[in-house]
């Protein structure tokens, strides 16, 4: 899926600001951005349900504007809470979207769904009696039904317990196996870090930066802070800062707190220990995703 | 592969599921059956040569009625038109208590009102109720036009209409048959005009005929309640301007009937049913073609308009 430009312009403001982005087949792509950052508003406009103020939506290279059935046939998705018809069934309500779907969908079909999603104690159930974390499973259940090659879900683990969450990953994983491309909306980092392939940042309707979780990791081992608790801080501070002048070092009471790269730990221990200090220990924190995003966010501010 | 029959399956899934369409289809059931008990006990069928009675009492009754001097000369007329009728029947014996089935729907035709009543509650509510539950989102994002899903929820508003129309039909027709005997379409439903003119229809042709245009004119209101249901996403607005539509034409028809221009405005031309029996349109020059013309472009408009507002707005709910 490929999006262009796309802005939305509501009450005088880009809430939306020409946003490019590429979805490969098969990826796990992941919109991370703060409340009102413009996650729902971006994947609204991707499956129609408002217009674009400017801008252009591919899906597999159809136009969305201009062969909206057909594209819409290659998109399942959630936007923001999947609301459910509460006085039908959780099967009743899957038929009626199943209905929906210009193929035919099989009762097979829909059993294997709710096997996927494990609600099939529940499914001949009413909806209004659905739990929060229910009624997210029947939202994905309807949501992949029609096999669709892209599957777009907002903020899909709201409301998921762990053991949810999990099997939801694995599920998501096996369908990008099959060849389906996923776009997730979260604010939560750790849970992108976990799912996705690849990230975007989204600040204030812009697109801050776009990074594959593993560079993400990658690049954080850079800036990693050590802390080495030894016998005689003063020695070995003295030691350091001979060997490496530029070092940065903190010396606090039994430990020295330095900056400096993952890879060159054993160095920096070897050199302590060939200089008669003791090592007690080495703690290596490192600087989390979490703290990678706050800090990309808040340029995204200064920008 | 899938299409509208899909999608108005849907909608009739969504109408036929929901208990409060059947609470409707009850107390319309009800007010029949009911309503044949209420019969039975306070307006008797009078058999054999017993209503020639009845008649002459009533005869004897309005003359009474008449005498005394302060009495207003309306009432007076209206009790010489009673008895010229009544007169008639024993003249010609004929017995204006007897009673069938197509009698007994004929009577029944009042609550075509609670049946109109209950569609625009339907219709008000078909596409508003979607925006209020938050499942538009999932309506929408699927490979069929906004079109498309408006159409099938008219359609299957309209089939709502159809059922409730016939199960008033057929339910009368069965309660008024068992109880009275079945037949009589041809039963004469003598109408007196105010001026003593006298028309003869078969009960049948008035019953079929108030049916058929009472449907008419529905689906213009339904087409109204629904585009309020559309563009301002509110069941209760809907259903409040739908109603005031139902009850506030003879309202506006007075307001209006000084003007030439009246009969152009829908609210005289939905009052089909005055057509029937050679009854008087309440502007000069309308007919049946005239008024069915001007319900056609005003449905058209509503139609085209409704569509053309929903395509374009943006759903955020
Ligand atoms: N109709 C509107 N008029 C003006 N501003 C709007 C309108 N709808 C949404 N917004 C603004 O658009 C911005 C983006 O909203 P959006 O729902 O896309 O955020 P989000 O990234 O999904 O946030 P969240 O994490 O809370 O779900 C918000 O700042 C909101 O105030
Ligand atoms: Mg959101």
């Amino acid at each position: 899926m490929e999006v262009k430009n796309l802005t939305k312009k509501l009450g005088g403001r880009n809430v939306v600001d020409d946003l490019s982005l590429t979805v490969q087949r098969g990826e796990i792509y992941g919109f991370l951005g703060p409340n009102g950052a413009g996650k729902t508003t971006t994947i609204r406009m991707i499956v129609g349900l408002i217009t674009k103020t400017n801008g252009q939506v591919l899906v597999n290279g159809i136009d969305a504007d201009k062969e909206y059935s057909n594209a819409m046939t290659q998109i399942g998705a959630i936007v923001e809470n999947p609301e459910m018809y509460k006085f039908l069934t959780g099967h009743q309500n899957l038929i009626h979207f199943a209905r929906m779907a210009k193929e035919k969908i099989t009762n097979e079909r829909i059993d294997e769904v709710v096997k996927l999603v494990d609600l099939e104690d529940a499914i001949h159930k009413k909806v209004k009696t659905y739990s929060l974390g229910m009624r997210q499973r029947l939202g994905v259940a309807q949501a992949i039904l029609h096999r669709p090659s892209l599957l777009i879900l907002d903020e899909p683990t709201n409301g998921l317990d762990p053991q949810g969450i999990h099997e939801f990953r694995a599920y998501l994983r096996k369908l990008t196996k099959e060849g389906t491309s996923v776009i997730v909306s979260s604010h939560l980092l750790s849970e992108m870090q976990l799912m996705c392939d690849r990230v975007a940042i989204i600040q204030k309707g812009k697109l801050i930066n776009v990074s594959s979780v593993h560079e993400m990791s990658e690049s954080e081992s850079e800036q990693t802070s050590v802390r080495f608790i030894v016998s005689n801080t003063v020695k070995a501070q003295d030691i350091l800062q001979m060997k490496d002048p530029e070092l940065e070092i903190t010396r606090q009471s039994n430990e020295l707190q330095l900056t400096l790269k993952h890879s060159d730990i054993p160095l920096i221990n070897e050199i302590l220990v060939n200089a008669g200090i003791a090592v007690y220990g080495i703690i290596s924190k490192q600087q989390t995703l979490e703290e990678k995003f706050l800090e990309l966010t808040k340029e995204g501010v200064t920008q | 592969m899938n299409g509208l029959l899909g999608l108005i399956q849907n909608e009739n899934m969504k109408i036929y599921r929901r208990p409060r369409t059947w609470i409707f289809a009850g107390i319309l059931l009800l007010l029949i059956v009911g309503g044949a008990i209420l019969g039975m006990k306070f307006d008797p069928e009078y058999s054999g040569s017993e209503w020639r009675g009845q008649v002459q009492q009533n005869i004897d009754e309005a003359k009474k009625e008449m005498k005394g001097d302060d009495t207003p000369e309306d009432f007076k007329n209206m009790m010489k038109q009673d008895i010229a009728q009544n007169q008639y029947y024993l003249e010609n014996d004929i017995n204006p208590y007897e009673k069938n089935a197509w009698t007994f729907i004929n009577e029944n035709l009042l609550l075509t009102t609670i049946v109109s009543l209950f569609v625009v509650v339907v219709a008000s509510d078909i596409v508003a109720s979607e925006f209020t539950w938050g499942t538009i989102k999932m309506l929408m994002v699927r490979p069929f036009s906004r079109g498309q899903i408006l159409f099938s929820k008219f359609v299957s508003v309209l089939i709502f209409q159809l059922v409730l129309y016939i199960e008033l039909f057929v339910a009368s027709w069965l309660v008024g048959g068992l109880l009275f005997g079945f037949g009589g379409f041809n039963f004469v439903d003598h109408t007196f005009g105010l001026e003593g003119g006298l028309t003869e229809t078969a009960v049948g042709e008035t019953v079929l005929k108030t049916l058929g245009l009472g449907f008419v004119s529905l689906i213009v209101i339904v087409a109204i309640s629904f585009m309020i249901s559309t563009v301002l996403r509110s069941s209760s607005l809907a259903i409040g301007i739908g109603i005031a539509t139902l009850f506030a034409g003879n309202a506006i028809n007075l307001l209006l009937a000084k003007y030439d221009w009246g009969k152009f405005v829908l609210f005289p031309n939905l009052e089909l049913t005055t057509y029937i029996g050679g009854g008087s349109p309440p502007f000069e020059g309308m007919s049946l073609p005239f008024s069915l013309t001007v319900d056609a472009i005003y449905f058209v408009v509503i139609v085209v308009l409704t569509w053309y507002i929903f395509k374009k707005r943006d759903i955020a709910a």
